[in-house]
């Protein structure tokens, strides 16, 4: 319908910028070597890998050694939990994280209950904090891991690292983040945080897919969780993602460089979007507001109408979100993190993420709200269900449940 | 992913809205996993067979496509056969739906059955 097209979507991916492809394109033909390989195509792509994974590490004031390439933050969680799973000594077997986590910590730790280990998922506020006092009152002796995720992907509430850190550091338990989201947009700094591992990942900073890092702090043991060749310092076996790492090193160093001026072009974008669609009836923010959300996020409830349904409506519009609606999943199941924050189902139905980019503008949210006004009134007269407009019928109505093959 | 006709019923849905003083009138919710999906149908009879079918809904685009190929397909033919109509013949009529779209095609269908069963 539109030839101009509005990519709100950049919590679940970005694209890349010129400079990152740039940085990466001699690395597929020209020095294509093996970082492993012991002649010259071997060593310059060894050195490469070394300059940007000293380039990267930099970045979080940790050293080169501190850090593991993987294949995402997805690999990375995994790494750093069932690692540190087989590290744990026999009598320390409890893990904490909280119900605001990304599936790719809360379905390894669900794993890792099912491996024998003790999980306690904290609560959250309405805005998506952790709050410290639950946590210290949720360590006991047995305890050897908590991760609760930095940046939430859903609805942007960064997490209080140092708050939370110092209790884990004053108990003697490890402290692992995902920061995913918040990489390159919240300063992050090794040194002055009392954390000791951090996910972090490339394609949400516009680098490639498929490439990511573990930081591990000097002295952190973590067990392998494939077996290989010696690489990554012996802790992740496999021929290194030469032209991936490139890129996400290019990505990194640009993201940290722009870090204060591109938070306040996306601040700028995110607030005017969401003054603008706050107007609209029946509407409601998920998540904080001001200096504790991400620059990127921004995450609204549009009552008495479906997400997926707004969604597609936008995307025939030419602009391009997400929804966190059960419809909107596989398997039928609302955003974990809309349920945790204490949003009723039919709150979660009708939620929509927009999340940005320093490539978006201004004029892209004044596009992208007039489409939103149209569809909220297109999908709204069609709703039976808006309280003022519609009077409840005789009797309860009909439910009809059907068990999903995945439902159990 | 979607079929041509399934967009065209979603982006501009057919026999939307109230019905005076339909013969029945039922609201169905959808309870499988966590979709909340909720339609409204009316109905008129006249002769045996069914003269007119509109719903309103808050629901997903494959609630919204299901609820407007139902509401067509539905019109003309006697109470017996179409309290028979399925979701997969909903699904057939809209040339198919990927399996996470089948509960949207159920609920339409559980919606016309209800509407008939109240009659």
């Amino acid at each position: 319908m539109e030839d101009k097209k509005i990519y709100f979507d950049n919590n679940d991916t970005t694209p890349m910028v010129e400079p990152v492809f740039n940085a990466m394109k001699p690395y597929f033909m020209e020095n294509f070597g093996n970082p492993a390989s012991l002649h010259e195509y071997g060593l310059e792509a060894e050195e490469a890998v070394g300059k940007a994974r000293e380039d990267i590490a930099n970045l979080i004031n940790a050293t080169p050694e501190e850090l593991i390439f993987t294949g995402g933050a997805t690999e990375a969680n995994n790494l750093a939990l069932f690692g540190l799973a087989r590290m744990a000594p026999e009598k320390k077997r409890h893990i904490i994280t909280s119900k605001v986590e990304h599936h790719a910590i809360l379905n390894t730790v669900k794993r890792l209950g099912k491996e024998g280990f003790k999980v306690t998922f904290l609560e959250v506020d309405r805005e998506g904090f952790v709050d410290p006092d639950d946590l210290k009152k949720a360590i006991t002796p047995e305890t050897f891991l908590v991760t609760v995720v930095h940046g939430n992907h859903v609805v942007g509430t960064v997490q209080d690292l140092n708050a939370l850190g110092q209790i884990c550091r004053d108990s003697g338990v490890l402290f692992h983040t995902d920061a995913a989201q918040s990489f390159t947009k919240v300063p992050l700094n090794v040194k002055d945080t009392p954390i000791d591992l951090i996910s972090l990942n490339s394609h949400k900073i516009h680098g490639p897919k498929g490439v990511g890092a573990l930081y591990m702090r000097k002295g952190v043991k973590i067990g392998r969780l494939m077996e290989g060749g010696p690489q990554e310092n012996n802790r992740r076996p496999g021929t290194e993602n030469v032209p991936g790492i490139m890129g996400f090193a290019e990505a990194a160093r640009i993201g940290i460089a722009q870090q204060e001026e591109n938070n306040q072009h996306i601040c700028k974008i995110r607030d005017r979007l969401l003054d603008r669609l706050l107007e609209i009836p029946h509407t409601h923010i998920n998540g904080p507001q001001g200096d504790k959300r991400l620059s990127t996020n921004a995450n609204i409830t549009f009552l008495y109408i479906e997400g997926e349904a707004i969604l597609m409506h936008l995307s025939m519009r030419g602009v391009f979100v997400s929804s966190g609606s059960a419809c909107s999943s596989i398997a039928l199941q609302p955003s974990n993190v809309l349920t945790a924050i204490g949003l009723k189902h039919e709150e979660a139905h009708g939620s929509i993420r927009f999340s940005f980019s320093k490539l978006n503008t201004e004029e892209e949210v004044d596009i992208a709200v007039g489409h939103m006004h149209a569809v909220v009134d297109q999908l709204r007269s069609m709703s039976a269900f808006i309280p003022e407009e519609h009077s409840e019928i005789e009797g309860k109505g009909t439910t009809f449940y059907k068990k999903k093959k995945d439902e159990f | 992913m979607y079929t041509k006709e399934y967009m065209r019923h979603f982006s501009n849905p057919q026999n939307v809205g109230d019905l005076e003083n339909p013969d029945a009138v039922e609201d169905v919710y959808y309870k499988g996993g966590g979709c909340f999906d909720k339609v409204r149908i009316f109905i008129k009879i006249n002769d045996g067979k069914v003269s007119e079918v509109t719903y309103r809904t808050r629901g997903c685009s494959g609630t919204i496509a299901a609820c407007s190929a139902m509401s067509e397909m539905a019109v003309g033919m006697d109470l017996d056969r179409v309290a028979e109509i399925t979701g997969d013949n909903i699904a057939d009529s809209l040339g198919g739906v990927p399996e996470k779209k089948q509960h949207s095609m159920d609920l339409a269908a559980e919606a016309l059955r209800s509407a008939v069963l109240k009659l």
